[in-house]
């Protein structure tokens, strides 16, 4: 799942690569609408990529799901409010991001990038002034974002550890971090559940107790080996001291690393997935971290050494499975789990959640339909009548989605819930117009390469 | 928004003796709809003409190397054509696509713009000529095409729902930093449609959802009327734009027309 953007799968891309604000005078009569300079500053400055428009998307592993059941009412709950920009400041209301945005299906977001706010990709100040200009402390001090995968045996929380209850944590980003209103208990209490249901990704290379598994390769064996073996300037340490196997790879405290201050220990489980490492992402890869530990410690480590330790952290770092396509399929599924908070909130009488959930199964509509480039963009006409039943059939759905808030808000319930079944009857029906166009759309992962760079190259060729 | 122009427009319409006649209504004769669609038609081929002798003026500044004359040429033309896009792309699907593709634009409005507001303006002389000649074209076309009342629903749902889509990373007009001013004049331009054809009879038909859509467009208006795209209530905005839509869509039967589709 991805957050709503509207029209940005194309326009973050490469909208913001234009020098915006140059407006000056038009001659405009009888009060027309006259640009003025700066009129069209926005939210995200000029160069922001917040990743949309990928075929492919992590995989979500929910524990109430792999140990047999259906995700409870709460997690869905929580799911729907950690893609909801309404629970956030008015900044971020206004960018179209949530929770989701920067922590991708509970992970991490490895291409997002704003500028001034971010130092590299994946990376965000969480004190800029950006979305909170009580917290800016007038320094660019970036933090990678982390995956939330398996969050429920990571604490203490931030990546100083200063922060012992997830709950406390969750509400502290919503309310410092992104202006957000004093969140209502119930949306703390789903946003909880549904980080606590996010498991990690299984690992077939390594066994219930962090050890390898029996398929490990002897190069794997030999890193293994190192990880357990004492520092030979100070005994008492060793990888696995601060990163216990049995322990889920934490040893839950803080240390300095020589990294410019104390921070906590991060799991390593699933990590080949979760780069930059480090709390700041200064190192992009397991060899860089390595190569740090080395020196810092005097560990002695020859290239061979060093490349058997990368080699045990990259199967310590794996998971079955990691992404999935971002396909049609998969959008509706996840569609149907907001949905049916949709429908308990009617049943409920209940607006306030109506209006939360017809907000994000929109926004994640609208993206839908940006998926379908339009017939105003001259890169692929094939498949233009295609694209253009699918763009028509999903802004009736927006509309059939809306006409249940609009029902809703006037507290008359039954005619929800009417509105409510004409709209997954709609849903059911655009289908096959879905379908037939996906191979045409930036779903289908041929067609969405070709077209970025088709749309690239005219704007290089417009001079940006 | 309402319309302190109308009256002065009709009569420069009256004055030119246009002499249009709008496409009538299914099964209609001369009806409340078919007077508001002459005189919105009359609206609409003043707007295709300033934005054609805006282009024209373009193409001179552009021919004398003046850059600001050219910029403040391109806004003036762009204006009219934000204000007319109630019915450009689905009573004139062709022009349309000539005259203001994107993203990707090989020609029209914003390969113009991108050239002259953020990249390097020569060489764009064919561009300019070929938007010169196709708003030209528009001009001859309105003249003799006319308007439809169906097709001012058609059009005029279409860009309410577009209204809605979120502008954040700056719009369609990024380079020339217009985005929210495009905003301003598309809204005006479904104003107009709304007042100045289907509000009258909807009004009679039914006054519930007349009012109920001018309650929105009221809303909508509130929402971009802000300094910046950074302070538009986005949610807001969208929630408006979906209800709106929907009443249009709605008013089809009342005004004794199909109800509009969102997508060609």
């Amino acid at each position: 799942m991805s957050s709503s953007r509207g029209r940005r799968v194309v326009g973050v891309a490469f909208a913001l690569v234009l020098a915006a604000g140059l407006a000056a005078v038009v001659v405009s009569e009888e009060g027309s609408a006259a640009p003025t300079v700066g009129a069209d500053r926005s939210t995200l400055p000029s160069g922001t990529d917040l990743g949309e428009g990928e075929t492919q998307a992590p995989r979500e592993q929910f524990h109430s799901e792999f140990t047999g059941g259906r995700k409870p009412y709460l997690v869905r709950l929580g799911n729907l409010l950690f893609s909801s920009p309404q629970i956030l400041g008015p900044a971020a209301r206004q960018a179209g991001m949530s929770c989701e945005t920067c922590h991708v299906n509970g992970t991490t977001n490895r291409r997002f990038f704003i500028p001034g706010a971010s130092e590299k990709p994946g990376t965000f100040d969480t004190t800029s002034s950006l979305f909170n200009p009580k917290t800016d402390d007038q320094r660019l001090d970036a933090l990678r974002i982390p995956s939330l995968r398996g969050i429920r045996f990571l604490a203490p929380y931030g990546h100083d550890g200063r922060t012992a209850s997830l709950r406390e944590f969750v509400r502290d980003v919503i309310v410092k971090e992104f202006s957000g209103t004093e969140p209502e208990p119930v949306v703390v209490d789903a946003i909880v559940a549904y980080l606590q249901d996010i498991d990690f990704l299984t690992n077939l290379r390594i066994s219930a107790d962090g050890r390898l598994a029996g398929n490990a390769t002897a190069t794997e064996r030999r890193g293994e080996e190192i990880f357990m073996r004492p520092f030979p300037h100070n005994p008492s340490l060793s990888c696995a001291s601060c990163h216990p196997p049995a322990a889920g790879f934490t040893d839950h405290r803080q240390h300095d690393v020589h990294s410019g201050g104390p921070e906590r220990t991060p799991t390593l489980i699933n990590a080949n997935f979760n780069g930059p490492y480090f709390h700041d992402g200064r190192f992009d890869t397991y060899a860089a971290v390595v190569d740090h530990f080395n020196r810092i410690f005097d560990l002695g480590l020859d290239a061979r050494a060093e490349g058997d330790l990368v080699a045990y952290l990259t199967a310590v770092g794996d998971g079955w499975n990691p992404y999935e396509p971002a396909g049609i399929d998969d959008t509706v599924e996840e569609l149907e789990d907001f949905e049916s908070v949709l429908e308990t909130a009617i049943n409920e009488r209940d607006r306030t959640t109506v209006a939360f959930a017809v907000d994000v199964i929109g926004g994640e509509l609208r993206e839908m339909v940006e998926r379908f480039p339009d017939h105003k963009s001259s890169a692929f006409p094939q498949g233009k009548t295609e694209r253009a039943k699918a763009r028509g059939a999903i802004k009736e759905l927006i509309l059939a989605l809306r006409e249940i808030e609009l029902q809703a808000s006037g507290m008359r319930f039954d005619l929800a819930a009417e509105a409510l079944e004409g709209y997954e009857e709609r849903r059911e029906a655009s289908l096959p117009a879905l379908h037939a166009a996906e191979r045409f759309s930036l779903y289908n992962p041929d067609f969405s390469r070709a077209y970025l760079a088709a749309v690239k190259t005219a704007r290089e060729g417009m001079g940006q | 928004m309402t319309n302190p122009r109308f009256a002065r427009l009709s009569a420069v319409a009256a004055a030119v003796g246009l002499g249009i006649l709008a496409a009538a209504a299914p099964g209609a004769r001369a009806t409340a709809l078919d007077d508001g669609v002459a005189s919105y038609t009359a609206r609409a081929v003043v707007q295709i003409d300033r934005a054609r002798d805006g282009a024209v003026r373009l193409q001179q500044r552009v021919a004398v190397h003046d850059l600001a004359g050219a910029r403040a040429a391109w806004l003036e033309s762009h204006v009219d054509w934000e204000r007319s896009e109630t019915f450009t792309g689905e009573l004139y699907g062709d022009l349309d696509e000539a005259i203001d593709p994107w993203p990707d634009a090989k020609s029209g409005y914003h390969l113009i713009e991108a050239r002259l507001f953020a990249g390097d303006p020569s060489g764009i002389e064919p561009a300019v000529a070929a938007l010169a000649a196709k708003l030209t074209e528009f001009s001859k076309q309105i003249r003799q095409k006319g308007l439809t009342a169906q097709g001012l629903l058609n059009g005029t749902a279409k860009l309410t729902f577009e209204i809605g889509e979120n502008k954040a990373a700056g719009g369609e007009s990024a380079a020339s930093g217009t985005s929210l001013a495009d905003m301003r004049n598309n809204v005006q331009g479904i104003d107009d449609v709304f007042t100045i054809v289907f509000e009258p009879l909807l009004k009679t038909k039914n006054p519930e959802l007349a009012a109920n859509a001018r309650r929105e467009l009221s809303v909508i208006e509130t929402a971009i009327n802000v300094p910046d795209l950074k302070s538009v209530d986005q949610p807001t905005l969208t929630k408006a734009s979906e209800r709106l839509a929907l009443a249009l869509k709605a008013s089809a039967t009342d005004l004794g027309l199909e109800a509009p589709s969102l997508e060609d």
